[in-house]
């Protein structure tokens, strides 16, 4: 009886590691799959001479919008952010012009992989769509960036 | 002699899958990667082929009203704006004639200047920059080079 037994449940452990080890390979696959496509668009971005922008805006009122704290890590990791913020790249326009409650506080040229990973970062996010505000020194910002 | 056959039965499927696993795997990679590219692919192109907003520039001529209000454009603003760069002083400037239109600021002396698409994210940037008060209707001048300039863009 228990000769039977045995040899049945190894194979039947066997088929299920073949497939758990598949499946884990095959997510693997997938997951390589979509860094390399990301890789390549960026990589064809990047040798089509153009350069994306990053603009910020200010909000003089923050609505309902999620607000997050910007740290001294986000402007460490984006320098880009860092210089327009706070640093040369500041030309505030007049709250006049557009709409009243919010300004162009400034911009600067960065690479694709710069403008995807703020975007990741920064962008619109949530059912609605909606960007988050980036509260900095009691001022609420809205990251842009293009992708020409 | 049972052992080796046995053995050697199971080494064939063995070597099977030392083949065929690497290739499925770098298979579905690449199955993968281009269904990403192409669905990329497809969705530039309809966003492209949809148009994007075209930047005009228009100046104008004659005395400015004593409450113009008149913006002086720096080098940084046409860093940050290169849109109006390449209008107003690089390759997309080609004046047209002088004639008596509609203008923001009434009938006026004007030509354009001329044109460039823009992203909808610059469109917007260059409204909140330089564009009208919403509120008053009021648009500003850009002075360069005592020039006077104003612009407008038109959604597809």
């Amino acid at each position: 009886m228990e000769e039977d037994k045995d040899p049945e449940s190894r194979s039947w452990l066997k088929t299920a590691g073949i497939v758990i080890a598949c499946g884990l390979v095959g997510i693997v696959a997938v997951v390589l799959g979509f860094m390399l496509a990301d890789t390549l668009i960026i990589y064809a971005h990047e040798s089509s001479g153009e350069r994306p922008m990053l603009y910020v805006m200010e909000r003089a009122d923050p609505g309902e919008s999620t607000i997050v704290p910007l740290t001294g890590e986000d402007f460490e990791q984006h320098p880009a952010l860092d210089a327009v913020i706070r640093g040369e790249e500041r030309n505030p326009s007049a709250w006049e012009w557009g709409n009243r409650d919010q300004r162009v506080v400034g911009g600067t040229n960065v690479s694709y992989a710069e403008s995807k990973a703020l975007h990741d970062i920064y962008g619109p996010g949530g059912e609605h769509g909606l960007y988050p505000l980036l509260e900095y020194e009691g001022a609420y910002y809205v990251v842009l960036t293009t992708w020409p | 002699m049972r052992g080796d056959r046995g053995e050697h039965m199971k080494l064939k499927p063995n070597r099977h899958w030392i083949v065929m696993g690497p290739l499925a795997f770098i298979g579905a990679i690449l199955l993968v990667a281009t269904v990403v590219l192409a669905y990329t692919a497809f969705f530039t192109w309809l966003e492209t082929s949809s148009g994007s907003p075209i930047l005009t520039v228009w100046e104008v001529r004659g005395e400015l009203p004593e409450n113009a209000s008149v913006i002086h454009l720096t080098e940084k603003d046409f860093e940050q704006h290169p849109a109006l760069d390449s209008i107003i002083r690089g390759d997309k400037r080609d004046p047209g004639a002088w004639y008596s239109g509609d203008t923001p600021y009434g009938v006026r002396d004007k030509r354009t200047i001329g044109s460039a698409p823009v992203t909808y994210v610059e469109r917007g940037v260059l409204i909140e920059s330089f564009g009208p008060d919403v509120e008053t209707r009021n648009q500003p001048y850009l002075e360069y080079d005592g020039a006077y300039y104003y612009f407008l863009t038109m959604i597809p």
